[in-house]
Formats: structure tokens, C-alpha cells, sequence
């Protein structure tokens, strides 16, 4: 793996998170060692075939029988923004016409 | 009464049996206690006194109508706080869950109120249980009983604190990737991660929902063992969830391997005499204790990495400061909301951490990385199934050396590369405990004993008689 090659902006993007300046340095010495930690395993030989991979989970589904479940106003309670009383409220999530000429 | 405090749930459920104290006094003794040393532990994040005072009344009044609700009733702990209390806040150790309150509770914790358990409060933590000193929580980090300028081991350093510091009968906590044992071995306590799904994983705050487990932090064996029967057991609100049939096979004569790879790393010489001094006292037992080699252990510290980050970065993208938690001000489009909530609600290693498995999984990299991982993690599986063809029980350090100083921690990349002694565990699914194995007068070390799905009772009385050898650490 070339370590030059990492765009810290995009792996940022791909996280939801953006990198301000004061940690851009540090963050990308930390991302370079902990990529370089985890490339060791590619030396490692390996005979299974992806197929062979199993769970350690049971995933025993349970019947699906809808069930009373928390009501709006609880839901609602742990938002820091709501509107209406009834929904989320979140900022425009579609930039108008004039903003995006 | 502080002397309470320090006994065993055997003896205090004995005492509350026979009506010599009542759970009201047992539990104002935790909360004393609590409101003396926490200032300087900062093993709590919440403390829930006036509830806690309310149970147990509720304890009382049901021992003096004779309706005990069994062992349990009326013994105060301590929980993680990463698992959902509904109505008393679930920080996870972060920003981002700072205010949060819960609208349900997590089963383990509501199968143990339903026993008439105590809850005393929620403990300090690694944010979102990424961490192996208990430094990484936006409260501060929780300190060492033993030492007060050392850490605790994380990330359920507040839970071993708690327990340690004689702050709660018991904890719950979760183990990831030694978690529980971790600290549990830092702080001189007992700490069991069960099975894979044994305890069901409904109302943990996920990090890596294919190595989650939930557990137990207690000062003996005995305690852990009531505890974990009590938690343990099938749960329809978590599909991953089983009943483990527990093994009934005899203790005596046990074949104990001595896990080669882990042995043979660099230890400190105190730890290495310790362990040293254990598995002598295992051979006098009349255990067999040859030393096993599972070679793929080498790169298990890599391989957790690799598959935790994978998952922490899509069971962490639900923090978006829309439906719940800590949202940014100031932003003009949803874009900008997700982005700016999540950069300042999640801490440095929470977004090392996700954008580590942002990349793992992208394009052009995920068979380099997350498929090799789950690939290698198969074959430590079989590794382990053919060792435990030959062996009753495995054996292996827990950590490189004692508590390291708060001032002085070791780097980031020497905390992952210990990770190596309590990942194998985590990636096979293990059952595995850590028991003290030093004087109390000294920095606390511990040993970790593994077995194999089922084996529990064996692993539990065969660490039992271990810890006895040089006399039960809490009575």
C-alpha cells in the first residue's frame, strides 16, 4: 500500500465527519498507522475459501407479530429539534434554485 | 457497616437473608461510600441514589413478607454506561449521547431488577467502549483504586473501579475486545466475558455487533457465576441471543493449556512472575499444563481492528443529530448537519476508528482488508476447535504489564498490538475470564483462563479453585 496515496477528505467523507485544519496533520499520521497496523494481516496465508466463512451468531428470527411499540411523543422527547409536535425537524435537506446557481 | 461494602453477594445475600441488615442500609453504606471516593475515582458517570434508595425499600418489604425474589434481591450494582436505562441517561462515554435518556431498558439489566437487583448507577467508560485505558471518555478518565495516578484499563474502567473500590456488589459491563477483562485485571477483580451470545446483546449501545458480548465485573468467581446465570439465556429482542446448555464434566484432572504465542511475548518481569507463579500453582492442582501453539493468534490484534472498525462505522453512522443526541448548531443544509454533529459529538479515537473502517471498506480495498479479516477469523475458529480437541481450558496473560501511569500512557499503536491477548477470545466467540493472580498489597495482575462454549461451569470452578489456592481475595 502506497501511504502517500490516502485522501484523508475522502475517507473523511465516506465517515460523515469532515477534518478541520488543527487535526488535518495528526489525523493523517494517525490514519497512516493504523493502516499500516492493520496491513500486516496480508501477509498472513490463509486456506479457507470465503465460502467456508461461518457465523459465530445464531440469528434465530423471531415470528414476526407486530407488537405495541413506543409512541411518537416518547420517540419525539429525545430530539433537539421537532416540528409540529409530530415530526423530526431537520434543515433543508434540498437547496433551493437560486442558491445552487 | 463501610465493611459491607467490601463483602462478597454470597455473604451480603445471606445477611439480607437472615434479616441481620436490610438492602436500605446496604444500599445508603454503596452510596456513602460512593459520595467519599468517587470524587477522586471518577468511576461514575451517574449516580442514581434516589431510585437506588427506592428498590431497596421495595427489597425489604418483599423479604419481610417472605417473597424474596431470590439470591439477588436487595444486592446493589453498578451497570455500564453504555446500556440503555429506560429514564436514566445512557451516555456511552460520549459527547455525542450526553443528555440522552432512554425510553427502555437493556434486557441484562432489566433481568436483574426483575430479581430485585439494586441499580447504584452508570459507570465511566471508553467512548463507546473504544479504548483500553478508560482515557478515552469525554467525562475524563476513571482511576485506579490501586493507584490513584494510574489508569484502570478500559473500556469498563468504571465498572472494575466500582467494583475494586468496593463501590458496588457487582458490575455489568461489555467486552468487545477484553473490555471486561481488561480493566478487571488492572483493577484486581474478576472479569467474565461469556460466550458469543449467551447474554443477551438488547439495549448495549453497538460498537461491533459481531464481537459484542456483555459480562460480568465481581470481586469472586461465586458472585460472577450467580450473576451471569441470572443475565445469561435466550432473548427474542436479540436474534444473535442463545441458551448455552452448560456442560455438566467433571473438574477433576483438567488438561490446561498454556497458550504459546501469548507466553512467550515480552512481559513485564512482575507480570511474567505472577503468570509464572500461576500456572505452578495450576501444576500443583494436578492439572496437566503443557503449552499449546495457535499460531494465526499473532494477528488477531490486527484482524479485531480491522472487523470492529468495519462494523463501528456503519453501527455509528445512526448518530446524526436528527432523532436523538447531541446535535450541531449553526449549519445551513442537512449535509453540513450530519458532518458538523458528528465531527464534534464523536471523540478522536471514535472517528480514527470509523474512518479506519470507512476505508476498509471501500472500493478497491475491502478484500484486502475486511474479507481477509473475516477470512483469518474462520481460521483462528479452527485453530481453537482443534486446541480445545486436546484441552479442557486455555491459559494466557491479560495485559503486558501493570496500570500504566494516567501521565505517562503508552502510544496508540502499543495499546492496539495488547490487544493481542484478549482478542483471540473475542474474534472465536470464547468464554473467557480474568482472575487476579498477585498480593493485594501490589499493582494488580491478571490471568485469563478460556474455554469452549458449554465448558462454563468447568472454567468457573477451576478459576475458583485457583483464586482459593492463595485464599479468596474478598470475604
Amino acid at each position: 500500500m502506497n501511504k502517500e496515496k490516502i485522501d484523508l477528505d475522502a475517507i473523511a467523507a465516506l465517515s460523515g465527519l469532515s477534518v478541520n485544519e488543527f487535526e488535518r496533520d495528526s489525523l493523517y499520521s494517525d490514519m497512516l498507522n493504523m493502516i499500516s497496523f492493520a496491513e500486516s494481516i496480508s501477509s498472513i496465508v490463509i486456506d479457507i475459501h470465503p465460502k467456508e466463512i461461518s457465523t459465530t451468531a445464531a440469528c434465530k428470527m423471531r415470528r414476526d407479530i407486530p407488537k405495541e411499540s413506543l409512541d411518537r411523543y416518547t420517540l419525539l422527547c429525545e430530539a433537539r429539534s421537532v416540528s409540529d409536535g409530530r415530526y423530526f425537524s431537520v434543515p433543508s435537506a434540498i437547496k433551493d434554485r437560486e442558491e445552487k446557481s | 457497616m463501610s465493611d459491607l461494602t467490601s463483602m462478597s453477594v454470597r455473604a451480603l445475600s445471606k445477611m439480607l437473608e437472615s434479616k441481620e441488615i436490610s438492602s436500605e442500609e446496604l444500599t445508603i453504606s454503596y452510596l456513602e461510600r460512593i459520595a467519599s471516593l468517587d470524587r477522586d475515582l471518577s468511576a461514575y458517570i451517574t449516580v442514581t441514589a434516589d431510585p437506588a434508595l427506592c428498590a431497596a425499600k421495595e427489597s425489604d418489604k418483599r423479604r419481610k413478607r417472605s417473597e424474596s425474589l431470590g439470591v439477588l434481591d436487595g444486592i446493589p450494582f453498578s451497570v455500564k454506561d453504555n446500556f440503555c436505562t429506560k429514564g436514566i441517561k445512557t451516555t456511552a462515554g460520549s459527547r455525542m449521547l450526553e443528555n440522552y435518556i432512554p425510553p427502555y431498558t437493556a434486557t441484562a439489566i432489566r433481568r436483574l431488577t426483575d430479581k430485585g437487583c439494586v441499580l447504584l448507577g452508570k459507570t465511566n467508560m471508553d467512548e463507546f467502549g473504544m479504548g483500553s485505558l478508560c482515557m478515552n471518555s469525554y467525562f475524563g478518565p476513571s482511576k485506579n483504586p490501586a493507584d490513584k495516578k494510574r489508569a484502570t484499563g478500559g473500556s469498563s474502567g468504571g465498572s472494575a473501579s466500582s467494583v475494586a473500590a468496593s463501590m458496588a456488589a457487582f458490575s455489568i459491563a461489555s467486552d468487545t475486545g477484553g473490555s471486561i477483562r481488561l480493566p478487571a485485571a488492572l483493577c484486581g477483580v474478576v472479569g467474565f466475558k461469556p460466550a458469543y451470545g449467551a447474554v443477551s446483546r438488547y439495549g448495549l449501545t453497538a460498537f461491533s455487533p459481531s464481537l459484542d458480548t456483555v459480562g460480568v465485573i465481581s470481586r469472586d468467581v461465586s458472585d460472577c457465576d450467580a450473576v451471569y446465570s441470572v443475565i445469561c439465556g435466550r432473548d427474542e429482542k436479540d436474534a444473535t441471543s442463545i441458551d448455552v446448555k452448560r456442560n455438566k464434566k467433571s473438574a477433576d484432572r483438567l488438561a490446561v493449556g498454556i497458550i504459546s504465542e501469548l507466553i512467550d511475548r515480552p512481559l513485564d518481569s512482575t507480570v511474567r512472575s505472577a503468570i509464572q507463579k500461576k500456572i505452578s500453582n495450576i501444576l500443583l492442582l494436578g492439572a496437566d499444563s503443557p503449552t499449546v501453539s495457535i499460531p494465526l493468534i499473532e494477528r488477531a490484534a490486527e484482524c479485531y481492528y480491522i472487523i470492529s472498525s468495519c462494523e463501528a462505522s456503519s453501527t455509528l453512522s445512526r448518530f446524526d443529530g436528527v432523532r436523538y443526541g447531541y446535535r450541531a448548531d449553526d449549519v445551513s443544509d442537512i449535509d453540513e448537519l450530519y458532518r458538523s454533529t458528528r465531527s464534534s459529538g464523536f471523540g478522536r479515537e471514535v472517528k480514527k476508528r470509523i474512518m479506519l473502517g470507512s476505508f476498509a471498506l471501500s472500493s478497491g480495498y475491502y478484500d484486502r482488508y475486511y474479507r481477509r479479516a473475516l477470512l483469518y477469523r474462520e481460521a483462528l475458529c479452527r485453530e481453537f476447535d482443534r486446541a480445545f480437541e486436546k484441552f479442557d481450558l486455555l491459559v494466557a496473560p491479560v495485559y503486558g504489564s501493570t496500570a500504566p501511569l494516567l501521565s505517562d500512557p503508552p502510544s496508540a499503536e502499543k495499546l492496539y498490538q495488547e490487544d493481542i491477548f484478549t482478542t483471540p477470545a473475542s474474534l472465536a466467540g470464547l468464554p473467557s475470564i480474568s482472575i487476579p493472580c498477585q498480593a493485594k498489597s501490589e499493582l494488580p495482575i491478571g490471568i485469563q483462563i478460556l474455554c469452549k462454549k458449554g465448558d462454563e461451569d468447568i472454567l468457573f470452578s477451576f478459576s475458583k479453585t485457583l483464586l482459593a489456592e492463595e485464599g479468596v481475595l474478598y470475604e
